[in-house]
């Protein structure tokens, strides 16, 4: 209900939040660069989070059948291990 | 599937505490010292999550695969001991534990990736890894709380987490007032929380025998639904009461999962960085509330464990709540606000399905949105990375050229939490709606409203930033790897995820006219519950096809308003001056009044009243008591300075009189 319209000056509710907001604050002065081993690591890791993710379910959805129903995997009251140290 | 044998699953589950433990001790590391150097800060809060994610694959491969033959482990050790009661803290893990603990670490790890490319040139980058690494350390401990004064503790870590993470631009005026706004307004929900909890203390602390106090789960009927029904047999627990904790409990998960009246917090925390918004505000903290209520629903059940009104209670807050974000994100410019509203409205959807008893269904949606949501808004964040900072949609447009990996990211979260078919939003909505059309058809004909509202914001948003001509000054610019690829990542399970809560054996159900309310369990239903615990997996074809539709209308109204622009009520309700259409807009546009209603009464309500009480106390009870203290004083003064006469004969008068009435008082009083 709305389109590129000024309304939205009339009620006030414009807001300076913005990335570059913060550019009044001190600014860093050792700034990684975008081609530095550290990028090209967090973009290994990037890959090893997605595979691990997608192997995760991706070999769950795949490996496990579908359940029949009626199967009594309990919950609150299914056998459990239980470790207490007092 | 790791390639882990049997033994080394179960060291993984039995250990399951060094999650936690990992992102705290990389937080006070940075803190401590690391924080001189960038990389350093960088690289020990993503090991320690990249830690946190490959063990919690590994507890849920022990669980999904049956290698761990037990349905949970816990372990716990005292934390309060007195003679009449013992408090313990632990972990626990168990399907719904190991599935949560995967969310929080998998998002938090795409977003500390990401942290790395937005918050390169800040100079607080260190002090951010400090703050998020401790933040995911608190989510964690409370995902793997044994009891629920252990849960309260990590809930108010998170909170405060929070609160130095939307702050963490402090010198911004409004970034300082957002975060004191989300503090206040969680301590109210927490304060019902806390209530809850010692209500429910009282009420069964004489049937948990040796199990934990309020623990979650147990063995020999000591997990608190079977408390609860002991307590209620025993007449320490009447349905009244119950129903009370439940609504007096809820107020917690209400405040943290931004539900109405305590939402108002949520879309003024986006004054925090993108990177925070996307993980605590959209994927993980917010669901806390969520959590809880899936972990610890039999509080909101009726005593016997059948659904009953504290459940429908949820439900009508999550309705009201999912309504009303959706009609507010409809008029809102900021992008980050957007989304922001639609996490509101998504969160409503997610109480809707457990209060309408779909608990894996609300579960299911929280599962999911993690997902989608987190990415959108680092997709908002790449693209005010790419703008220079702008925010307002008004000045973006034609992005999708210039942007071509952001743009194809959030066109699939779009699609997604839309509820498009095949997509990840779909599966677990329809789950919702249908769950709820049997609970109250009122509450799930207003979801199905509020499914075509949501793909009508959204595809408003997504048409209006990536499509048409760009109407900015800014040079617009992709994001680096560092900011897409964690974007990418995302966007396999934002499409992928919804498979995993989908039988199509219901669908052959429903066409034989078979499906009931508990059709065939999926994969995730059964894996988080069980399939005989509690979840509605009936698929409803008609309430599906109605969904869609109300989806494609959404979707082809925002179309024609804001691609083709051939259709203009957006105009007529924006310009209009008076009437039904402009109160419809200022209602949308200034969020329901909700804030103003608030700080009104405030500032004629409650400061006035405090005022009153205050001069009250102060005029009658401390200048009294100040003024009778003058008062005494002096008048002991004007008796006693006539004894101060400086004749050394008086003195020895007094002394003598003093010595004959003590030897008086000797003499006479009786002897023991």
């Amino acid at each position: 209900m709305s389109s590129d319209h000024d309304k939205a000056a009339d009620h006030g509710d414009a807001h300076g939040d913005s990335h570059g907001g913060h550019d009044d604050h001190a600014p860093a002065t050792d700034v990684i660069p975008e081609n530095s081993p550290q990028d090209m690591l967090l973009k290994v890791v990037t890959v090893v989070g997605a595979i691990l993710i997608i192997g995760c379910f991706g070999g769950w959805w795949m490996t496990t059948p579908l359940p029949e129903g009626g199967e009594h995997g309990g919950h609150a009251g299914g056998a459990a291990v239980e470790t207490t140290e007092h | 599937m790791l390639p882990l044998t049997p033994e080394q699953l179960k060291w993984f589950v039995e250990y399951a505490g060094l999650i936690v433990a990992a992102p705290f001790l990389a937080g006070f590391l940075i803190i401590m010292g690391l924080r001189a150097s960038k990389t350093l800060s960088m690289a020990v809060s993503v090991g320690a999550v990249l830690y946190g994610l490959f063990h919690s694959v590994a507890i849920f491969q022990a669980f999904a695969a049956k290698t761990y033959p037990e349905t949970y482990f816990q372990q716990n050790i005292d934390w309060f001991v007195s003679s009449a009661f013992k408090l313990s803290v632990g972990v626990l893990v168990d399907h719904l534990a190991a599935v949560m603990l995967i969310v929080v670490c998998a998002v938090s790890l795409l977003v500390q990736v990401y942290t790395h490319g937005y918050m390169r040139e800040d100079a607080g980058y260190s002090r951010f890894y400090a703050y998020l690494s401790l933040f995911t350390g608190s989510m964690l401990g409370l995902v793997v709380s044994t009891n629920l004064f252990e849960m309260f503790m990590f809930w108010e870590l998170v909170g405060v987490c929070s609160y130095f993470l939307i702050g963490f631009w402090w010198f911004k005026e409004s970034a300082s007032k957002a975060c004191m706004k989300a503090f206040v307004v969680n301590r109210i929900g927490d304060f019902g929380f806390l209530m809850g909890i010692l209500m429910l203390f009282l009420a069964t602390k004489d049937y948990w025998g040796d199990g934990i106090v309020l623990g979650f789960l147990g063995t020999n009927g000591t997990d608190l639904g079977s408390v609860i029904h002991r307590a209620a047999e025993g007449n320490a627990l009447s349905a009244g009461l119950l129903l009370t904790i439940g609504i007096v409990m809820l107020m917690g998960p209400m405040a943290k999962s931004a539900q109405f009246p305590l939402h108002v917090w949520l879309p003024d925390a986006m004054e925090g960085p993108t990177p925070i918004s996307a993980l605590i505000h959209a994927a993980t903290m917010v669901a806390a509330g969520v959590y809880l209520v899936a972990r610890a629903y039999p509080i909101w059940l009726n005593t016997d464990g059948t659904p009953g009104a504290a459940l429908h209670y949820v439900c009508w807050v999550g309705a009201i709540t999912a309504f009303m974000a959706a009609t507010i994100a409809m008029s809102q410019y900021d992008i980050k606000r957007v989304l922001a509203w639609s996490t509101c409205s998504q969160l409503g959807y997610m109480f809707v399905g457990l209060g309408a008893g779909a608990f894996t269904g609300g579960f299911f949606h929280l599962f999911n949105h993690a997902f989608f949501k987190a990415m959108l808004f680092l997709c908002s964040g790449a693209v005010i990375h790419g703008l220079h900072g702008e925010q307002d949609i008004r000045q973006m447009g034609g992005l999708r050229g210039k942007m071509p990996l952001t743009h194809f990211c959030f066109l699939i979260g779009t699609l997604a939490i839309s509820g498009f078919p095949l997509f990840s939003g779909f599966f677990s909505k329809d789950e919702i709606i249908s769950a709820a059309m049997v609970s109250d058809p009122i509450v799930g004909w207003l979801m199905m409203l509020t499914a075509g509202m949501t793909a009508f914001y959204m595809f408003r948003l997504y048409f209006m930033t990536f499509i048409g001509d760009y109407r900015g000054t800014a040079h617009p610019h992709e994001s680096p790897a560092a900011m897409t690829w964690p974007l990418l990542a995302l966007s396999i399970p934002s499409m992928l995820s919804g498979y995993l809560g989908f039988n199509i054996g219901n669908i052959n159900l429903a066409l034989s006219n078979g499906a009931g309310e508990h059709g065939l369990p999926s994969h995730f239903a059964a894996f988080i519950y069980g399939p005989s615990g509690p979840h509605y997996e009936g698929a409803n074809l008609g309430m599906m096809g109605i969904s869609i539709l109300f989806a494609v209308c959404g979707f082809i109204l925002a179309y024609l308003m804001y691609f083709t622009r051939t259709v203009h009520i957006n105009k007529s309700f924006a310009e209009a001056q008076d009437g039904l259409k402009a109160m419809l807009y200022n209602i949308s546009f200034n969020k329901w009044y909700i804030d103003d209603i608030y700080f009104g009464a405030v500032d004629r309500v409650f400061l006035p009243l405090y005022k009153s009480v205050w001069n009250f106390v102060d005029m009658f009870i401390v200048e009294g008591v100040v003024n009778g203290a003058g008062l005494v004083t002096m008048s002991f003064g004007e008796v006693l300075k006539y004894m101060q006469n400086g004749r050394g004969q008086y003195y020895a008068l007094v002394i003598f009189g003093a010595v004959a009435g003590i030897a008086w008082l000797a003499y006479f009083l009786p002897n023991h």
